[in-house]
Protein backbone atom coordinates (compact mmCIF):
# COMPACT_ATOMS: atom_id res chain seq x y z
CA UNK A 1 0.00 0.00 0.00
CA UNK A 2 1.59 3.29 -1.35
CA UNK A 3 0.84 6.58 1.72
CA UNK A 4 0.10 9.50 0.50
CA UNK A 5 3.54 11.30 0.58
CA UNK A 6 1.33 15.13 1.53
CA UNK A 7 -1.08 13.71 4.33
CA UNK A 8 2.28 11.87 5.67
CA UNK A 9 4.21 14.96 5.87
CA UNK A 10 1.28 16.66 7.71
CA UNK A 11 0.42 13.44 10.03
CA UNK A 12 4.68 13.97 11.09
CA UNK A 13 3.94 17.84 11.45
CA UNK A 14 1.26 17.61 13.66
CA UNK A 15 2.76 14.91 15.85
CA UNK A 16 5.86 17.12 16.37
CA UNK A 17 4.30 19.83 16.74
CA UNK A 18 2.14 18.21 19.96
CA UNK A 19 5.35 16.98 20.85
CA UNK A 20 7.23 20.04 21.08
CA UNK A 21 4.15 21.51 23.36
CA UNK A 22 4.62 18.38 25.60
CA UNK A 23 8.39 18.88 26.35
CA UNK A 24 7.88 22.87 27.13
CA UNK A 25 5.29 22.46 29.30
CA UNK A 26 7.22 19.47 30.86
CA UNK A 27 10.16 21.71 31.62
CA UNK A 28 7.94 24.36 33.89
CA UNK A 29 7.22 20.89 35.93
CA UNK A 30 10.45 19.95 36.35
CA UNK A 31 11.37 23.55 38.51
CA UNK A 32 8.77 22.80 40.21
CA UNK A 33 6.08 25.50 38.93
CA UNK A 34 7.44 28.21 40.52
CA UNK A 35 8.53 31.49 37.85
CA UNK A 36 11.57 32.14 40.35
CA UNK A 37 13.64 29.33 39.80
CA UNK A 38 15.90 27.69 42.71
CA UNK A 39 13.40 29.70 45.63
CA UNK A 40 12.07 26.41 47.26
CA UNK A 41 9.27 28.94 48.66
CA UNK A 42 6.75 30.86 47.35
CA UNK A 43 6.72 34.44 47.54
CA UNK A 44 4.31 36.23 49.80
CA UNK A 45 4.89 39.90 51.03
CA UNK A 46 2.51 38.88 53.82
CA UNK A 47 5.41 36.76 55.18
CA UNK A 48 8.43 39.02 54.84
CA UNK A 49 11.26 38.97 57.49
CA UNK A 50 9.95 42.38 58.13
CA UNK A 51 6.66 40.75 59.23
CA UNK A 52 4.53 42.06 62.75
CA UNK A 53 5.36 38.84 64.96
CA UNK A 54 1.76 39.03 66.67
CA UNK A 55 -0.08 39.22 63.22
CA UNK A 56 -2.14 35.71 62.93
CA UNK A 57 -2.36 34.78 59.29
CA UNK A 58 -3.99 31.57 57.98
CA UNK A 59 -1.88 29.26 57.43
CA UNK A 60 -0.11 28.61 53.83
CA UNK A 61 0.12 25.15 53.01
CA UNK A 62 3.53 24.57 51.15
CA UNK A 63 3.35 22.99 47.41
CA UNK A 64 3.64 18.98 47.04
CA UNK A 65 6.28 17.85 48.57
CA UNK A 66 7.33 20.35 50.45
CA UNK A 67 7.18 21.08 54.17
CA UNK A 68 7.08 24.73 54.74
CA UNK A 69 3.59 26.05 56.24
CA UNK A 70 4.03 29.44 57.66
CA UNK A 71 1.72 32.50 59.19
CA UNK A 72 2.00 31.27 62.43
CA UNK A 73 3.90 33.60 63.93
CA UNK A 74 7.35 32.16 62.98
CA UNK A 75 8.95 32.71 60.09
CA UNK A 76 10.83 30.49 57.43
CA UNK A 77 14.28 31.73 56.16
CA UNK A 78 15.51 29.00 53.57
CA UNK A 79 17.80 27.24 55.84
CA UNK A 80 17.31 23.58 56.65
CA UNK A 81 15.96 21.81 59.87
CA UNK A 82 16.98 18.61 61.49
CA UNK A 83 15.29 15.99 60.26
CA UNK A 84 17.01 12.97 61.83
CA UNK A 85 15.08 10.13 63.11
CA UNK A 86 15.84 10.47 65.82
CA UNK A 87 18.02 13.20 66.30
CA UNK A 88 21.09 11.68 68.64
CA UNK A 89 21.90 14.14 71.73
CA UNK A 90 25.45 14.02 72.63
CA UNK A 91 26.20 15.15 76.01
CA UNK A 92 29.78 16.97 77.36
CA UNK A 93 29.41 17.11 81.59
CA UNK A 94 32.24 19.81 81.51
CA UNK A 95 33.36 20.66 85.28
CA UNK A 96 33.09 18.46 88.45
CA UNK A 97 30.43 16.09 88.47
CA UNK A 98 31.46 13.99 91.47
CA UNK A 99 31.07 17.34 93.61
CA UNK A 100 28.35 18.40 96.49
CA UNK A 101 24.96 19.70 95.75
CA UNK A 102 23.22 19.10 91.98
CA UNK A 103 27.01 18.67 91.07
CA UNK A 104 26.39 15.11 91.69
CA UNK A 105 26.07 11.33 89.87
CA UNK A 106 22.07 12.00 90.45
CA UNK A 107 21.95 14.97 88.44
CA UNK A 108 23.49 13.23 85.72
CA UNK A 109 21.04 10.24 85.96
CA UNK A 110 18.19 12.25 86.17
CA UNK A 111 19.26 14.60 83.19
CA UNK A 112 20.37 11.41 80.88
CA UNK A 113 17.23 9.56 81.81
CA UNK A 114 15.21 12.67 80.94
CA UNK A 115 17.20 13.24 77.16
CA UNK A 116 16.30 9.46 77.19
CA UNK A 117 12.86 9.55 77.28
CA UNK A 118 11.96 12.57 75.72
CA UNK A 119 11.96 11.72 72.20
CA UNK A 120 8.24 11.13 70.59
CA UNK A 121 6.47 12.28 73.42
CA UNK A 122 3.69 14.50 73.28
CA UNK A 123 5.34 17.63 73.89
CA UNK A 124 8.31 16.59 71.11
CA UNK A 125 5.68 16.37 68.81
CA UNK A 126 5.35 20.25 68.73
CA UNK A 127 8.48 20.13 67.02
CA UNK A 128 6.87 18.41 63.76
CA UNK A 129 5.22 21.55 62.75
CA UNK A 130 8.66 22.80 61.65
CA UNK A 131 10.34 21.62 58.20
CA UNK A 132 11.98 23.07 55.51
CA UNK A 133 11.92 21.84 51.54
CA UNK A 134 12.00 18.48 52.07
CA UNK A 135 10.75 17.12 55.26
CA UNK A 136 9.53 17.86 58.71
CA UNK A 137 11.14 17.39 62.35
CA UNK A 138 10.58 14.13 63.05
CA UNK A 139 9.93 14.83 66.31
CA UNK A 140 11.96 11.61 67.77
CA UNK A 141 15.43 12.16 69.88
CA UNK A 142 17.75 9.94 71.26
CA UNK A 143 20.52 10.05 73.85
CA UNK A 144 23.57 8.79 71.61
CA UNK A 145 26.48 9.42 73.75
CA UNK A 146 28.14 10.89 76.70
CA UNK A 147 31.20 12.13 78.21
CA UNK A 148 32.82 13.78 81.16
CA UNK A 149 35.36 16.70 80.79
CA UNK A 150 36.86 17.25 84.21
CA UNK A 151 37.86 20.74 84.76
CA UNK A 152 38.51 23.80 86.99
CA UNK A 153 38.73 26.16 84.61
CA UNK A 154 35.89 28.83 83.33
CA UNK A 155 34.80 28.49 79.59
CA UNK A 156 34.50 31.02 76.95
CA UNK A 157 32.87 30.91 73.78
CA UNK A 158 36.01 29.72 72.25
CA UNK A 159 36.95 27.11 74.33
CA UNK A 160 34.00 25.93 74.32
CA UNK A 161 33.48 24.99 70.46
CA UNK A 162 37.48 23.82 71.50
CA UNK A 163 35.83 21.49 74.17
CA UNK A 164 33.40 20.22 71.64
CA UNK A 165 35.99 19.74 68.94
CA UNK A 166 38.13 17.75 71.33
CA UNK A 167 35.70 15.31 72.72
CA UNK A 168 35.13 14.35 69.08
CA UNK A 169 38.47 14.20 67.55
CA UNK A 170 39.18 12.15 70.87
CA UNK A 171 36.95 9.89 69.43
CA UNK A 172 35.03 10.06 72.68
CA UNK A 173 32.20 11.16 70.67
CA UNK A 174 31.17 10.55 66.81
CA UNK A 175 31.28 13.45 64.79
CA UNK A 176 27.73 14.03 63.64
CA UNK A 177 26.15 16.42 61.59
CA UNK A 178 21.97 14.56 62.69
CA UNK A 179 23.43 15.46 65.96
CA UNK A 180 23.39 17.98 68.93
CA UNK A 181 26.27 18.06 71.31
CA UNK A 182 25.21 19.89 74.43
CA UNK A 183 28.21 21.13 77.05
CA UNK A 184 26.90 20.73 80.47
CA UNK A 185 28.64 23.10 83.18
CA UNK A 186 28.75 22.24 86.52
CA UNK A 187 27.84 25.05 88.85
CA UNK A 188 31.39 26.23 89.99
CA UNK A 189 32.05 27.12 86.26
CA UNK A 190 31.22 30.28 84.82
CA UNK A 191 31.13 30.72 81.14
CA UNK A 192 32.50 34.26 80.58
CA UNK A 193 30.26 35.28 77.57
CA UNK A 194 27.46 36.71 79.88
CA UNK A 195 26.39 33.15 81.64
CA UNK A 196 23.68 34.09 84.59
CA UNK A 197 23.74 37.89 83.56
CA UNK A 198 22.59 37.82 79.92
CA UNK A 199 21.63 33.95 79.13
CA UNK A 200 21.09 30.58 80.90
CA UNK A 201 21.95 28.73 77.68
CA UNK A 202 22.53 29.18 73.70
CA UNK A 203 23.18 27.04 70.91
CA UNK A 204 24.85 27.72 67.54
CA UNK A 205 27.35 25.58 65.05
CA UNK A 206 30.30 25.35 63.83
CA UNK A 207 32.16 23.81 60.53
CA UNK A 208 34.50 21.41 62.74
CA UNK A 209 36.16 19.02 60.89
CA UNK A 210 34.25 19.32 57.47
CA UNK A 211 31.20 18.36 59.24
CA UNK A 212 28.49 21.23 60.43
CA UNK A 213 28.10 20.39 64.11
CA UNK A 214 25.45 21.84 66.03
CA UNK A 215 26.40 22.32 69.79
CA UNK A 216 24.78 24.43 72.85
CA UNK A 217 25.80 25.05 76.50
CA UNK A 218 23.23 24.70 79.62
CA UNK A 219 25.31 26.07 83.25
CA UNK A 220 24.04 24.26 86.28
CA UNK A 221 21.46 27.00 87.52
CA UNK A 222 22.13 26.32 90.71
CA UNK A 223 25.04 29.19 90.12
CA UNK A 224 22.00 31.48 89.66
CA UNK A 225 18.68 30.13 90.54
CA UNK A 226 17.26 33.76 90.37
CA UNK A 227 18.18 33.95 86.92
CA UNK A 228 18.36 30.61 85.04
CA UNK A 229 15.90 28.40 87.46
CA UNK A 230 11.93 28.47 87.95
CA UNK A 231 12.34 26.97 91.12
CA UNK A 232 14.91 26.30 93.68
CA UNK A 233 13.15 22.80 94.45
CA UNK A 234 11.96 20.66 91.41
CA UNK A 235 9.89 17.35 91.09
CA UNK A 236 13.07 15.92 91.02
CA UNK A 237 15.54 17.53 93.30
CA UNK A 238 17.30 14.85 95.77
CA UNK A 239 17.16 17.66 98.70
CA UNK A 240 15.28 20.81 99.15
CA UNK A 241 16.93 24.01 97.54
CA UNK A 242 19.02 21.69 95.16
CA UNK A 243 17.20 22.50 91.65
CA UNK A 244 20.16 22.05 89.46
CA UNK A 245 18.71 19.16 87.87
CA UNK A 246 15.34 19.96 87.44
CA UNK A 247 17.07 23.77 85.82
CA UNK A 248 18.80 22.13 83.40
CA UNK A 249 16.66 19.71 82.14
CA UNK A 250 14.37 23.26 81.56
CA UNK A 251 17.19 25.05 79.61
CA UNK A 252 17.98 21.77 78.17
CA UNK A 253 14.62 21.34 76.49
CA UNK A 254 14.74 24.89 74.97
CA UNK A 255 18.19 24.32 73.56
CA UNK A 256 17.40 20.99 71.72
CA UNK A 257 14.06 22.53 70.24
CA UNK A 258 15.99 25.23 68.75
CA UNK A 259 18.73 23.48 67.75
CA UNK A 260 16.58 20.80 66.19
CA UNK A 261 14.36 23.87 64.31
CA UNK A 262 16.90 26.43 63.59
CA UNK A 263 20.63 24.88 63.50
CA UNK A 264 21.99 26.81 61.21
CA UNK A 265 20.83 30.62 63.17
CA UNK A 266 19.17 30.15 59.62
CA UNK A 267 15.50 28.29 59.61
CA UNK A 268 13.28 29.43 61.85
CA UNK A 269 13.19 32.80 63.82
CA UNK A 270 10.06 35.61 63.62
CA UNK A 271 10.74 39.38 62.79
CA UNK A 272 12.05 39.62 65.91
CA UNK A 273 14.52 37.03 65.89
CA UNK A 274 13.18 35.02 68.08
CA UNK A 275 12.83 31.35 67.81
CA UNK A 276 10.39 28.63 68.74
CA UNK A 277 11.17 28.25 72.28
CA UNK A 278 12.60 31.75 72.63
CA UNK A 279 8.89 33.12 72.55
CA UNK A 280 7.85 30.95 75.37
CA UNK A 281 10.95 31.82 77.54
CA UNK A 282 9.79 30.51 81.05
CA UNK A 283 6.45 30.74 80.07
CA UNK A 284 5.45 27.38 81.54
CA UNK A 285 1.79 27.56 81.15
CA UNK A 286 -0.81 25.66 83.76
CA UNK A 287 1.61 23.75 86.10
CA UNK A 288 0.87 20.85 89.01
CA UNK A 289 1.71 20.85 92.28
CA UNK A 290 3.65 17.67 93.59
CA UNK A 291 1.75 16.14 95.64
CA UNK A 292 0.82 12.68 97.19
CA UNK A 293 0.30 11.06 93.86
CA UNK A 294 2.41 12.46 91.84
CA UNK A 295 5.95 10.81 90.99
CA UNK A 296 7.84 13.84 92.21
CA UNK A 297 10.71 13.52 94.80
CA UNK A 298 10.08 13.32 98.47
CA UNK A 299 11.34 16.57 98.63
CA UNK A 300 9.90 17.85 95.13
CA UNK A 301 6.29 16.98 97.64
CA UNK A 302 7.45 18.64 100.61
CA UNK A 303 8.49 21.86 98.82
CA UNK A 304 5.27 21.76 96.60
CA UNK A 305 7.41 21.93 93.49
CA UNK A 306 5.58 22.87 90.21
CA UNK A 307 5.12 20.48 87.30
CA UNK A 308 3.90 19.96 83.96
CA UNK A 309 5.20 17.42 81.94
CA UNK A 310 5.06 13.87 83.25
CA UNK A 311 6.55 10.27 81.09
CA UNK A 312 9.37 8.23 81.38
CA UNK A 313 8.57 8.03 85.40
CA UNK A 314 9.26 10.94 86.01
CA UNK A 315 7.37 14.84 86.48
CA UNK A 316 9.27 18.03 85.01
CA UNK A 317 8.79 21.45 84.59
CA UNK A 318 9.81 22.45 81.13
CA UNK A 319 8.59 25.64 79.18
CA UNK A 320 6.08 25.71 76.66
CA UNK A 321 7.12 25.84 73.19
CA UNK A 322 5.75 27.62 70.20
CA UNK A 323 3.68 25.79 67.56
CA UNK A 324 3.47 26.40 64.45
CA UNK A 325 0.13 25.45 63.50
CA UNK A 326 -3.35 27.02 63.67
CA UNK A 327 -2.36 30.44 64.25
CA UNK A 328 0.51 29.88 66.70
CA UNK A 329 1.22 29.65 70.07
CA UNK A 330 2.87 28.66 73.47
CA UNK A 331 1.60 25.22 74.04
CA UNK A 332 2.65 22.06 76.08
CA UNK A 333 1.96 19.27 73.35
CA UNK A 334 0.64 18.81 69.73
CA UNK B 1 6.15 2.34 -0.60
CA UNK B 2 7.93 5.63 -0.51
CA UNK B 3 9.70 5.38 3.18
CA UNK B 4 9.88 8.85 5.61
CA UNK B 5 13.21 10.76 5.67
CA UNK B 6 15.48 9.04 8.01
CA UNK B 7 16.67 11.78 9.61
CA UNK B 8 13.43 13.15 10.03
CA UNK B 9 12.22 10.26 12.17
CA UNK B 10 15.97 9.80 14.07
CA UNK B 11 14.45 13.62 15.04
CA UNK B 12 11.51 12.65 15.96
CA UNK B 13 12.28 9.69 18.17
CA UNK B 14 14.43 12.12 20.18
CA UNK B 15 12.08 14.34 20.55
CA UNK B 16 9.52 11.77 22.66
CA UNK B 17 12.14 10.27 23.95
CA UNK B 18 12.99 13.60 25.61
CA UNK B 19 9.26 14.26 26.55
CA UNK B 20 8.79 10.91 28.07
CA UNK B 21 11.94 11.89 30.36
CA UNK B 22 10.65 15.16 31.55
CA UNK B 23 7.37 13.93 32.23
CA UNK B 24 7.96 11.07 34.28
CA UNK B 25 10.96 12.22 36.35
CA UNK B 26 9.74 14.27 39.06
CA UNK B 27 12.33 16.84 40.13
CA UNK B 28 12.85 17.13 44.15
CA UNK B 29 12.37 20.56 45.61
CA UNK B 30 16.11 21.72 45.73
CA UNK B 31 17.50 21.15 49.05
CA UNK B 32 17.46 23.85 51.54
CA UNK B 33 21.17 25.06 51.54
CA UNK B 34 23.70 24.10 54.75
CA UNK B 35 25.44 26.92 56.15
CA UNK B 36 29.31 26.42 56.81
CA UNK B 37 30.27 29.09 59.24
CA UNK B 38 33.49 31.08 59.34
CA UNK B 39 35.75 32.05 60.48
CA UNK B 40 36.51 28.79 62.55
CA UNK B 41 38.44 31.02 65.37
CA UNK B 42 36.41 32.19 67.69
CA UNK B 43 36.95 36.06 67.85
CA UNK B 44 37.79 36.52 71.71
CA UNK B 45 36.55 39.94 71.66
CA UNK B 46 33.38 39.48 70.02
CA UNK B 47 31.92 35.85 71.14
CA UNK B 48 30.34 33.90 68.45
CA UNK B 49 27.44 34.50 66.82
CA UNK B 50 24.62 32.21 68.73
CA UNK B 51 21.08 32.58 70.18
CA UNK B 52 20.92 32.94 73.65
CA UNK B 53 18.09 31.60 76.72
CA UNK B 54 17.71 35.14 78.20
CA UNK B 55 18.08 34.98 82.02
CA UNK B 56 14.53 35.96 83.98
CA UNK B 57 16.32 39.55 84.82
CA UNK B 58 17.31 40.25 81.18
CA UNK B 59 13.38 39.30 80.46
CA UNK B 60 12.46 41.65 83.11
CA UNK B 61 14.71 44.47 82.76
CA UNK B 62 13.85 44.13 78.79
CA UNK B 63 10.06 44.91 79.62
CA UNK B 64 10.88 47.55 81.99
CA UNK B 65 13.57 49.52 79.66
CA UNK B 66 10.70 49.27 77.34
CA UNK B 67 8.09 50.35 79.20
CA UNK B 68 10.48 53.32 80.38
CA UNK B 69 10.79 54.49 76.84
CA UNK B 70 7.52 54.36 76.15
CA UNK B 71 6.73 56.53 79.18
CA UNK B 72 9.27 59.31 78.04
CA UNK B 73 8.35 59.26 74.33
CA UNK B 74 4.68 59.86 75.37
CA UNK B 75 5.07 61.88 78.22
CA UNK B 76 3.42 60.18 80.51
CA UNK B 77 4.15 61.52 84.00
CA UNK B 78 2.45 59.35 85.91
CA UNK B 79 4.84 56.12 84.46
CA UNK B 80 7.77 58.68 84.68
CA UNK B 81 7.36 59.32 88.01
CA UNK B 82 7.53 55.91 88.99
CA UNK B 83 10.37 54.54 86.93
CA UNK B 84 12.85 57.99 87.56
CA UNK B 85 13.84 58.61 90.81
CA UNK B 86 13.77 61.94 91.40
CA UNK B 87 17.45 62.76 91.22
CA UNK B 88 17.78 60.55 87.87
CA UNK B 89 21.03 61.63 86.04
CA UNK B 90 22.02 61.10 82.71
CA UNK B 91 26.01 60.43 82.49
CA UNK B 92 27.17 60.87 78.91
CA UNK B 93 30.33 62.30 76.87
CA UNK B 94 30.34 66.40 76.58
CA UNK B 95 32.87 69.05 77.42
CA UNK B 96 32.41 70.06 81.30
CA UNK B 97 31.92 65.65 82.37
CA UNK B 98 29.00 67.01 84.03
CA UNK B 99 25.74 64.86 84.77
CA UNK B 100 22.40 65.97 83.05
CA UNK B 101 19.64 66.84 85.74
CA UNK B 102 16.49 65.26 85.43
CA UNK B 103 14.27 67.81 84.25
CA UNK B 104 17.16 69.40 82.04
CA UNK B 105 17.28 65.73 80.66
CA UNK B 106 13.25 65.37 80.62
CA UNK B 107 12.97 69.50 78.74
CA UNK B 108 15.75 68.48 76.15
CA UNK B 109 14.05 66.39 73.80
CA UNK B 110 16.68 63.71 73.63
CA UNK B 111 15.60 60.88 72.13
CA UNK B 112 15.41 57.80 74.65
CA UNK B 113 17.47 54.79 73.52
CA UNK B 114 15.64 52.03 73.06
CA UNK B 115 16.98 48.53 73.78
CA UNK B 116 16.79 46.37 70.35
CA UNK B 117 18.55 42.87 71.26
CA UNK B 118 17.87 41.21 74.09
CA UNK B 119 20.87 39.61 73.08
CA UNK B 120 23.21 42.52 73.96
CA UNK B 121 21.45 43.23 77.12
CA UNK B 122 23.07 42.32 80.43
CA UNK B 123 21.70 42.34 83.94
CA UNK B 124 23.36 41.87 87.56
CA UNK B 125 21.28 41.88 90.64
CA UNK B 126 23.23 43.26 93.67
CA UNK B 127 21.25 43.54 96.86
CA UNK B 128 20.25 47.43 96.64
CA UNK B 129 21.57 48.14 92.86
CA UNK B 130 20.83 46.34 89.63
CA UNK B 131 22.32 46.65 87.09
CA UNK B 132 21.73 46.80 83.43
CA UNK B 133 23.53 47.38 79.99
CA UNK B 134 21.81 47.44 76.80
CA UNK B 135 22.69 48.40 73.11
CA UNK B 136 20.28 51.05 72.79
CA UNK B 137 18.82 52.93 69.65
CA UNK B 138 17.93 56.47 69.59
CA UNK B 139 17.73 59.27 66.80
CA UNK B 140 20.22 62.16 67.41
CA UNK B 141 18.85 65.27 66.56
CA UNK B 142 21.54 67.15 65.67
CA UNK B 143 22.16 64.86 62.63
CA UNK B 144 18.73 66.44 61.65
CA UNK B 145 15.51 64.55 60.92
CA UNK B 146 16.29 61.30 63.11
CA UNK B 147 19.68 59.81 61.75
CA UNK B 148 19.59 56.44 63.63
CA UNK B 149 22.47 56.51 66.18
CA UNK B 150 23.13 53.56 68.64
CA UNK B 151 23.80 54.27 72.39
CA UNK B 152 25.83 51.80 74.82
CA UNK B 153 24.00 52.46 78.12
CA UNK B 154 24.57 50.85 81.54
CA UNK B 155 21.19 51.86 83.59
CA UNK B 156 21.42 51.61 87.84
CA UNK B 157 18.37 50.67 89.22
CA UNK B 158 17.55 51.22 93.16
CA UNK B 159 14.90 50.71 95.35
CA UNK B 160 12.70 53.05 96.15
CA UNK B 161 9.95 54.02 97.75
CA UNK B 162 6.91 53.44 94.59
CA UNK B 163 9.92 50.62 93.55
CA UNK B 164 12.71 49.94 91.54
CA UNK B 165 13.64 53.02 89.83
CA UNK B 166 16.42 54.43 87.55
CA UNK B 167 18.86 56.93 89.71
CA UNK B 168 21.76 56.60 86.68
CA UNK B 169 22.20 56.47 83.32
CA UNK B 170 25.78 56.00 81.88
CA UNK B 171 25.40 55.95 77.28
CA UNK B 172 27.61 57.04 74.76
CA UNK B 173 27.24 56.98 71.11
CA UNK B 174 28.83 54.06 69.24
CA UNK B 175 28.65 51.91 66.08
CA UNK B 176 28.46 48.59 66.15
CA UNK B 177 27.94 46.75 63.44
CA UNK B 178 25.42 43.83 63.50
CA UNK B 179 26.02 40.35 63.30
CA UNK B 180 25.42 38.43 60.20
CA UNK B 181 23.79 35.97 61.87
CA UNK B 182 20.93 36.39 64.45
CA UNK B 183 21.85 36.51 67.90
CA UNK B 184 18.00 36.49 69.61
CA UNK B 185 15.92 39.00 70.12
CA UNK B 186 16.90 41.59 67.14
Amino acid sequence: MKLPLKNGKFASVLLFVVLAVNFMAAQAIKHGGNSAQGDPVPDDITHTHKGNPNQTLPAVPGPIGQSVVTGNGINYHNGPVMKGNPVNIYLIWYGNWSGTGSNTAATVSTVEHFVSTLGNTPYEKINTTYGDTTGNVSGNLTLAGATFVNSSSNLSDASLQTTVSNAISSGALPRDSNGVYMVLSSSNINETSGFCTQYCGFHTHATLGGVDIKYAFVGNPDRCPSGCEAQTTGPNSPATGVGGADGMINIITHESEEAITDPDLNAWFDASGEEDADKCNFNFGTTSVCGSTSVCSAAGKSAGAHFNQTFGGNDYLMQQEWKNSGGGGCVQHL
Amino acid sequence: MKSLNPAFCLFMMIITALCMNAQTKKSAPPAPTATTTTPQKVDDLQGSPKVITATKGVEQYWNTERALVKALDSKDKAAIDKLLSDDFKVWMPNQTGSAVGREDWLASGRENPRPVRVSQMAVQFYEEVVVVKFLGEGKTPAAGKGTPQQYFVVDLWEKGEPGWQLTNRYMSAVTVPAPKQPTGKE
